[in-house]
């Protein structure tokens, strides 16, 4: 009977196994004391002591200065290129204004 | 206070009481650290994660809004999340061994049993280690925190009637694997 149960046993896992297998794989860990009082420590300290690297403004903050910097420079084009034509047009009628107004004198 | 409920401490922690999270810190680190332990599967990365968890607790902490849940299933959701970018971040390099916890297991009356056995744990966790990652938070919340059912759903935001048939397809698939493992040894 055992000699028949070896290689059922090895092709069919049985349910009820492998919660017990399960249980006994996921023994509970400890942190190392040493570890857990320092990051108390630590906490205890915040921000000040909150590493730049934990830290999700930093990313955030230098994303948020790229963007300024990136639509400031954008912003400025635009601007210049909308000058151009207006300050071509200002020009334009000044230029025209003082032809009609050397003619009126003529 | 440290023997205070949750709540109360809770409470004091949300008004910027730094003594009152250092409380719930105490309480929890060990069950986040076991967690992420197991997600992980370093010491090293456990180390590093669940301080970030902690740091991301206490930034946020003042902004925590109480829905009902347990304050462990707050600090699990926030370790699932670090635990998945960890992951990404870490996707192009060789994948993490989990031999470093079967290290501690000692039965040194029984050597050999205890070899075989360090076996079968090491092949079931490797086999876990290929599960989404919704299914390895189950099982570890399951079998390491022992929470029930109820509560995993609380964590995992999932009704507890999703829960129980999770686990078992999650079973039905670590059995299957697992015969197929050894029959084809």
């Amino acid at each position: 009977m055992a000699k028949a149960a070896t290689p059922k046993r090895k092709k069919e896992v049985v349910y009820g196994e492998i919660e017990n297998l399960l249980e006994s794989t996921f023994e509970p860990v400890s942190p190392r004391q040493t570890y857990v009082k320092d990051l108390n420590r630590r906490l205890s300290n915040y921000p000040a002591s909150l590493p730049e690297i934990m830290s999700p403004r930093l990313p955030r903050d230098t994303a948020s200065v790229v963007l300024a910097v990136f639509m400031g420079t954008a912003l400025l084009i635009l601007g210049v290129r909308a000058m151009v034509p207006l300050i071509a047009s200002l020009t334009s009628y000044i230029s025209t204004r003082r032809e009609m107004g050397v003619s009126s004198r003529e | 206070m440290s023997d205070s409920s949750d709540d109360s401490v809770l409470a004091l922690a949300v008004q910027g009481d730094q003594d009152a999270f250092g409380i719930l810190y105490e309480r929890y680190v060990g069950k986040i650290y076991n967690y992420v332990y197991y997600r992980t599967g370093n010491h090293h990365d456990a180390e590093d994660l669940t301080a970030r968890v902690f740091y991301r607790a206490i930034r946020n902490i003042e902004n925590y809004q109480d829905r009902g849940l347990p304050l462990s299933a707050w600090l699990y959701r926030i370790a699932h999340n670090l635990i998945a970018n960890w992951h990404r971040d870490k996707s192009r390099r060789p994948e993490i061994l989990l031999d470093e916890g079967l290290a501690s297991y000692q039965t040194p009356e029984h050597p050999e049993a205890t070899l075989l056995q360090n076996e079968e744990r090491d092949r079931l966790l490797k086999l876990i280690r290929h599960l989404p990652p919704e299914r390895q938070q189950l099982l570890i919340l399951k079998f390491v925190e022992h929470l029930s059912n109820a509560e995993i759903g609380q964590v995992m935001g999932r009704t507890e009637g999703a829960i129980k048939s999770l686990y078992h397809r999650t079973l039905l698939s670590l059995r299957d694997e697992l015969s197929q493992s050894i029959s084809a040894e």
